[in-house]
């Protein structure tokens, strides 16, 4: 059984219409898979709503939710196959990040389950704030599964 | 893949410029990580077209122009770029 760990990145976008509620109901329901299937969240950040650049399921503005986890292969599967069928979720896109990234910002999920153990911070400083990851640097590693749901192009 | 020509060779020659021995901005400064989601970086490598700007204008060296393609292609999948806008026509 495969019990190996990979790091990915997964941003998401709400219609910019979506109450709290939707928001709510899409954490939960990958709370409910992370905490079944063993995946760790280690980041998450809500950017609010942005115009979009092209309309994406008639909708002009998104609520854009980034969250960093490490999980199985067949954990991801399930939150994608989640992600596909929510009709509160209208785009997304998983990136693996390099197994070595640091897991500087530590923002546990609304999710309760968060194994929250305080984060590296003694490498803080060698990962800079903007926490852009090194997605670039390990393209050899890079497996990007990268689903859309019914973009629009107009 | 297609071979390109160097312009200045063809018989008809536009211009007669090479692009300037500008330096890669990735190259020079190893701290500017190319990510997809920066879209403020990535504006500057699109076209007021929306098209990816080719490395003989931007100066981007070989492999770091892969790996903006291949952000922009992420940031365009996931509307924070457009695959293509309309340029302001001038009167």
């Amino acid at each position: 059984m495969a019990e190996e760990m990979r790091k990915y990145e997964l941003l998401y976008i709400h219609p910019g219409t979506l109450d709290d509620e939707g928001v709510k109901k899409v954490d939960d329901r990958l709370a409910e898979i992370a905490e079944r299937l063993g995946a760790r969240v280690f980041y998450r950040d809500d950017w609010g709503v942005k115009t979009l650049a092209y309309r994406v399921k008639k909708h002009l503005e998104g609520r854009y939710i980034l969250m960093r986890f490490a999980a199985t292969i067949e954990c991801l599967q399930e939150f994608e196959r989640h992600l596909k069928i929510m009709d509160e979720v209208i785009k997304f896109i998983t990136v693996r990040l390099p197994d070595d990234y640091d897991e500087s910002k530590d923002q546990p999920a609304e999710a309760d389950e968060v194994a929250a153990e305080p984060v590296v911070t003694d490498d803080v400083e060698a990962e800079v704030e903007e926490e852009t990851p090194v997605v670039a640097e390990v393209a050899e590693t890079k497996t990007e599964t990268e689903t859309e749901i019914g973009a629009e192009t107009e | 893949m297609a071979f390109q020509r160097s312009k200045t060779n063809r018989p008809q020659r536009r211009r007669a410029f090479v692009s300037r021995k500008k330096y890669c901005r990735f190259c020079a400064d190893s701290s500017i990580k190319i990510d997809y989601k920066d879209i403020r970086l990535l504006r500057y490598y699109i076209s007021e077209k929306g098209k990816i700007v080719p490395k003989r204008i931007s100066g981007t060296c070989s492999s770091h122009q892969r790996e903006l393609s291949a952000a922009i292609k992420r940031a365009r999948n996931i509307a924070l770029l457009p695959f293509a806008q309309m340029t302001p026509k001038p009167m």
